[in-house]
């Protein structure tokens, strides 16, 4: 039996060779992270419009970095936001997207109104502080901040395919989004990256709509169309229903359709695998 | 039967599970029960190297086999423990369930068991080595929790179960004081991960958190199989596309479609936004290179082991926790290796407010806190009184919520500091609860009681869980 002790002291020995030491600029955050006067400063380098905006990037991101760790900077967060409020309108796009980015997940309601406003109106993508596909993100990081009615409205008339994945990603499970969802999913011109969230948001909102839906496509194309493991996987998902048999019928179509399948179909279809094991047996 | 093996007294079904730490073991004799000496050993089923170790007393040294003189409805009470096999997988850990036994035979009829009672030897084990069903049992109770459907059996829904309404709520800008920047992080965490180990236990007992030891690769992990398949971004965030980015502009994590992590939902957004600065299937965390130079490094285990002192050849005595304002103290290491760690992705993970959002965390920060139990193994600092365990011990140390005696936001009831939230969702005074190991008045813990997890100073302080890799301080056997 190995004695503990013996095995300590090989452990010792190693970090004996290590040394122990945190690299110059892990001491270097840490120091900033503790002390007050350096993380004033870098407050008020970025509240001083005088600021060159790479220095206000950098100052950014170093109170991004030591927020994760600082005592300190949880004391200075009303400077901090007050700061970050005014580089919302900065003509440099970066630091306009990381100031908004801080607020947005802190629940800032200044940086939260004005993406909604700019979402809201008819502004060009090009005169947006941030681009709608990061304004619905980072409105999405507190779920009170964005509402249906405007991400429905992006969804059926998006300004790029980015926003339209965002829009469907952030987009909940009901009767009031289920139908433009399903438009979504049945254009076959739209990114695959919106159409595969959609089976499982809609798969049990209108269970055997999505059902029929599915088994007419993987009829028409079977198992090797970039959608097919995602109407699978939707309908693997599905809760019982009360018209149990179109949903059946479509689960039957996809153990069928599995062994020959390309992989991730496969693994799509495998709980239904498992099931048809079982019974088997 | 005549004989019966009670671990920890107890005759709940989860009783059976143990760790490095000796637990008691009751051997009990019926009235009218055959009178004699047992022998008990342990036998490990096929496959597994996992052992149990036998100890009179939880002073005495361990040893393989043990004898136990019984009269007609006598008890006795042994203590067991899971044998520390450095070299084996998992250093002799169960790899995924019961799989070693303890069994019993009278010594005058050895051919016959008279009592078995199945073991597993439950730790925290290195989630680069899991096997595929102590992946997907751990995979499967994350889902429950998080309310994906895995089973029949009803769930809130995607984004809505007590991983989102409980556990990313706890970690959010109004708490941040309370369990960050100074000394107290270490041991709020440890209670973080607890209570979600034990929540994640009622539904699959044997799963523990698996930790990801960021300074090795860990190519079985970032898997579209595990916890997800993601793109690489440069180290340095001056270059194009290497822009700190919390999950605005980051794509989102791929997983298999039969991974339940796939139906992730924090509330109603799908997905986990995460990108690495580092080869997810090749390389170790390595922290940033942030705009202004600084080049934000992740140190090495080795190297963050010695950030307390007492490396020979200095004395080990003087190897301390300290605080991260000090020069040498242990708790350094919240800033590296944590938060170069937190730093070393882009996603949800490098934002505090947002980073238990992606269940990654709980990997990272279970290793973080394996880091702390290692270091507390090897320089012997699990006495809560002791200034070089923990510095704060009087009122007037530092804030109130980080002396070691204070009780710990969100499970007293009170409000953050100084954020002044409520607890989130249902864990004011809802420290989940064991029949085997410690419990805490009014499910409330203090930070004394993350001090001592293993119980090497105090039997009642062990909180039920191990790493693979930190062994119990049992008394050595005597030499050969």
């Amino acid at each position: 039996m190995t004695k503990i002790s013996d095995y300590k002291a090989r452990l010792l020995q190693r970090v004996q060779k290590a040394g122990g030491q945190l690299d110059p600029g892990a001491q270097e955050l840490l120091d900033v992270a503790g002390s007050d006067e350096q993380i004033a400063a870098l407050i008020e380098r970025l509240a001083n419009p005088a600021t060159p905006a790479a220095d206000q990037l950098s100052a950014l991101n170093t109170l991004a970095t030591v927020s994760i760790f600082s005592k300190v900077l949880s004391t200075r967060s009303a400077d901090l936001t007050n700061a970050l409020r005014g580089l919302i309108y900065s003509p440099d796009g970066e630091v306009r997207r990381q100031a908004l980015s801080y607020l947005s997940l802190r629940g800032d309601e200044v940086a939260q109104q004005h993406l909604r406003s700019e979402l809201q109106s008819g502004k060009p993508e090009s005169e947006k502080s941030v681009p709608t596909y990061q304004a619905i993100a980072m409105l999405g990081m507190d779920e009170k901040a964005i509402d249906k009615a405007l991400l429905l409205a992006i969804a059926k008339n998006p300004p790029d395919d980015e926003s339209l994945v965002q829009a469907v990603r952030h987009l909940p499970a009901d009767k009031d989004t289920a139908g433009v969802l399903m438009a979504i999913l049945q254009d076959e011109s739209n990114p695959i990256a919106a159409r595969a969230l959609i089976p499982d948001i809609v798969n049990n909102v209108d269970p055997s709509g999505f059902a029929a839906y599915a088994k007419r496509k993987l009829e028409e194309h079977g198992a090797d169309s970039e959608i097919a493991p995602f109407l699978a996987s939707g309908v693997v998902n599905i809760q019982p229903d009360k018209n149990q048999d179109q949903i059946e019928e479509t689960k039957t179509l996809i153990r069928s359709l599995a062994p020959a399948s390309p992989n991730s179909f496969l693994k799509a279809a495998m709980p239904l695998m498992s099931d048809k094991i079982s019974s088997d047996k | 039967m005549a004989i019966s093996l009670r671990p920890y007294g107890s005759n709940s079904p989860n009783s059976g599970y143990i760790a490095w730490t000796p637990v008691p073991l009751v051997v009990a004799n019926s009235a009218g029960g055959t009178v004699g000496t047992l022998r008990l050993n342990s036998r490990s089923a096929a496959g597994s190297v996992a052992k149990v170790v036998f100890l009179q007393e939880r002073s005495k040294p361990p040893q393989p086999e043990i004898e136990v003189e019984l009269q007609a409805g006598e008890e006795r009470t042994i203590f067991i423990a899971g044998a520390f096999q450095p070299g084996a997988r998992h250093n002799g850990a169960s790899a995924e369930g019961k799989d070693v036994t303890v069994e019993a035979r009278w010594v005058h009829d050895s051919g016959t068991v008279a009592a078995s009672v199945e073991i597993m030897i439950r730790v925290r084990r290195n989630a680069n080595e899991l096997s595929e069903k102590a992946r997907g049992d751990f995979l499967f109770a994350l889902a429950k929790l998080n309310g994906i459907q895995v089973d029949t059996d009803p769930t809130p829904g995607p984004g809505r179960g007590i991983y989102v309404s409980d556990f990313v709520k706890m970690h959010v800008e109004g708490a941040i004081g309370s369990e960050h920047g100074d000394s107290h992080f270490l041991p709020w965490h440890r209670l973080y991960l607890l209570d979600l180990e034990r929540q994640l236990q009622a539904v699959r007992p044997a799963v523990t958190l698996p930790y990801w030891q960021f300074d090795q690769a860990a190519p079985n992990l970032f898997t579209e199989d595990f916890m997800g398949a993601m793109d690489e971004i440069p180290r340095d965030s001056r270059q194009p596309g290497g822009a700190i980015d919390s999950g605005a502009d980051t794509p989102p994590a791929r997983f298999a479609l039969d991974n339940p992590l796939s139906r992730w939902q924090i509330g109603d957004v799908q997905g986990i936004p995460r990108t690495a600065r580092f080869d997810p299937q090749g390389g170790e965390a390595t922290g940033l290179m942030l705009p202004d130079g600084r080049d934000f490094r992740l140190i090495s285990q080795d190297a963050t082991l010695g950030l307390g002192g007492g490396v020979p050849p200095d004395d080990p005595e003087d190897a301390k926790f300290g605080t991260p304002r000090l020069a040498v103290s242990f708790a350094r290491m919240e800033g590296s290796p944590h938060g170069a760690a937190h730093m070393s992705f882009n996603g949800r993970l490098n934002n505090v407010p947002v980073a238990p959002e992606d269940p990654l965390f709980f990997l990272l920060h279970c290793n973080v806190d394996r880091l702390w139990a290692l270091w507390q193994s090897m320089f012997e600092r699990d006495d809560q009184n002791d200034t070089r365990t923990y510095p704060y011990q009087q009122a007037a140390d530092a804030d109130p919520w980080e002396i070691i005696s204070a009780r710990q936001w969100p499970w007293d009831g009170g409000t953050s500091q100084p954020g002044s939230l409520l607890p989130p969702g249902t864990r004011k005074e809802n420290f989940p609860k064991t029949d085997l190991v410690a419990n805490f008045p009014n499910n409330s813990p203090r930070l004394a009681q993350a001090i001592d997890p293993y119980a090497n100073h105090n039997p009642d302080h062990y909180l039920g869980f191990g790493y693979d890799d930190v062994p119990y301080d049992h008394v050595d056997p005597p030499s050969a």
